[in-house]
């Protein structure tokens, strides 16, 4: 069997799309606890959630700490008590630590690439991010390169070299004046 | 969006001559006080001055200057046209001394859209909005707060001599993308126009406006071109 590695893990989980698997708790959605342990146990079923030591607050708040963990793979995550606005709760009671424990739970579970979108901006297909900002379609290139972007453009649209399965992402960054 | 909400109030004092300008992007301010109440609006305007924008709502700002290329690169994917006075080549277009004012006061109605796109059938405007962060598109009951900038757009011009019979008011998001097209209303820009010139008068004459005026009873021709309800 395959070694597994941070990256593998990663690759894996983040492509899962979790359209329909959410749940929108005031301004903000979430992928279902049950969801995120199904999807993990589909591809990990050794996974094991571990509960830390929680830090508590003079205040009465509290931080929750938990570790997700793959064979030898693991994360930590934290998330303070919450109610829906975001704002910590103080004295929490066993319901309210129970929601966010699940909460905990996921996004720790998101550090390993699942529904980790979610959190940039709240889509739940898998994202493709361009983390140098390179164009990579080669006709949305020639775009970027050409001083006379109508005409590039222009050109595209006739030959189909560019269409409705472009990213409007990368042509908007063809867009601007080179 | 873009420039246009990057734009200042204008206030300049030309020997006498005083100039004000009006934005069409601040126009549901100007004419419902729907963001600033109207009084207070006049007051920023009279300073010559914009309100700061908070950073709750900066972050909102940025997100839309950042992808407005996004969005016009969608309608572009979509319509497979090509429009024109985009990002760095926008216009702004000025109609000077909008309200025909006397004295040593000119009032200016200005505006900048995000493109223009004009051919055999169509002489259109785009307004690209990019709301939620990314997160979806704006429902209708969100996008029509947008309904007086884009007909003040649509005035300007067309007063310019500058040919617009629709809007494609198109809003973008990762999630997917909305697209209505708004006709004109010359019903509704003169019931604008009304709202705009009282706020015109009272910033000259330091009154007080009223902060919630009259609704238009008008109907608009609207219609949901791309994207689903």
């Amino acid at each position: 069997m395959e070694k597994l590695s941070y990256k593998s893990v990663f690759e894996t989980l983040s492509k899962v799309d979790i359209t329909g698997k959410t749940e929108q708790k005031g301004n903000y959605t979430y992928l279902k606890w049950s969801y995120a342990w199904h999807i993990f146990n589909h591809y990990y079923p050794g996974v094991q959630v571990k509960w830390l030591e929680p830090f508590t607050y003079d205040n009465g708040t509290m931080i929750l700490r938990c570790r997700v963990e793959i064979g030898e793979l693991y994360k930590e995550g934290w998330l303070p008590v919450y109610d829906n606005k975001y704002n910590a709760i103080e004295n929490p009671r066993a319901d309210d630590i129970q929601d966010n424990m699940q909460r905990c739970m996921v996004k720790t579970m998101s550090l390993f690439g699942l529904g980790l979108q979610l959190y940039h901006n709240g889509q739940t297909k898998p994202e493709e991010l361009n983390l140098v900002g390179e164009i990579n379609d080669p006709e949305v290139k020639k775009i970027a390169k050409a001083k006379d972007k109508k005409k590039a453009v222009e050109s595209a649209l006739k030959n189909g070299g560019i269409n409705e399965n472009t990213s409007e992402i990368q042509l908007g960054q063809g867009l601007e004046k080179v | 969006m873009g420039v246009s909400m990057k734009t200042q109030a204008k206030f300049s004092s030309d020997k006498d001559l005083k100039r004000f300008n009006l934005r069409s992007s601040s126009a549901l301010n100007y004419c419902f006080g729907t963001y600033t109440p109207r009084n207070e609006m006049i007051e920023w305007d009279r300073k010559g001055e914009q309100k700061p924008i908070g950073d709750f709502m900066q972050k909102y700002v940025d997100f839309g200057n950042l992808h407005e290329k996004s969005g016009i690169a969608k309608w572009i994917l979509i319509n497979k046209k090509m429009p024109v006075e985009i990002l760095e080549d926008q216009h702004n277009y000025v109609l000077q001394n909008a309200f025909n004012l006397k004295g040593d006061t000119v009032v200016d109605l200005s505006c900048t859209p995000d493109a223009r796109y004009s051919d055999k059938d169509d002489n259109l405007l785009l307004e690209i909005k990019c709301g939620s962060l990314g997160k979806k598109p704006h429902d209708w009951n969100k996008a029509k707060v947008y309904l007086a900038q884009v007909s003040i757009q649509q005035y300007i011009l067309n007063s310019l001599g500058i040919k617009i019979d629709k809007t494609h008011l198109v809003s973008w998001s990762f999630n997917g993308t909305r697209i209505w097209e708004i006709e004109r209303n010359y019903e509704f820009e003169h019931y604008l126009l009304g709202l705009l010139e009282e706020y015109a008068m009272a910033l000259i004459n330091d009154s007080k406006l009223e902060d919630k005026p009259k609704k238009f009873e008008g109907e608009h021709k609207i219609k949901l071109i791309y994207g689903e309800e």
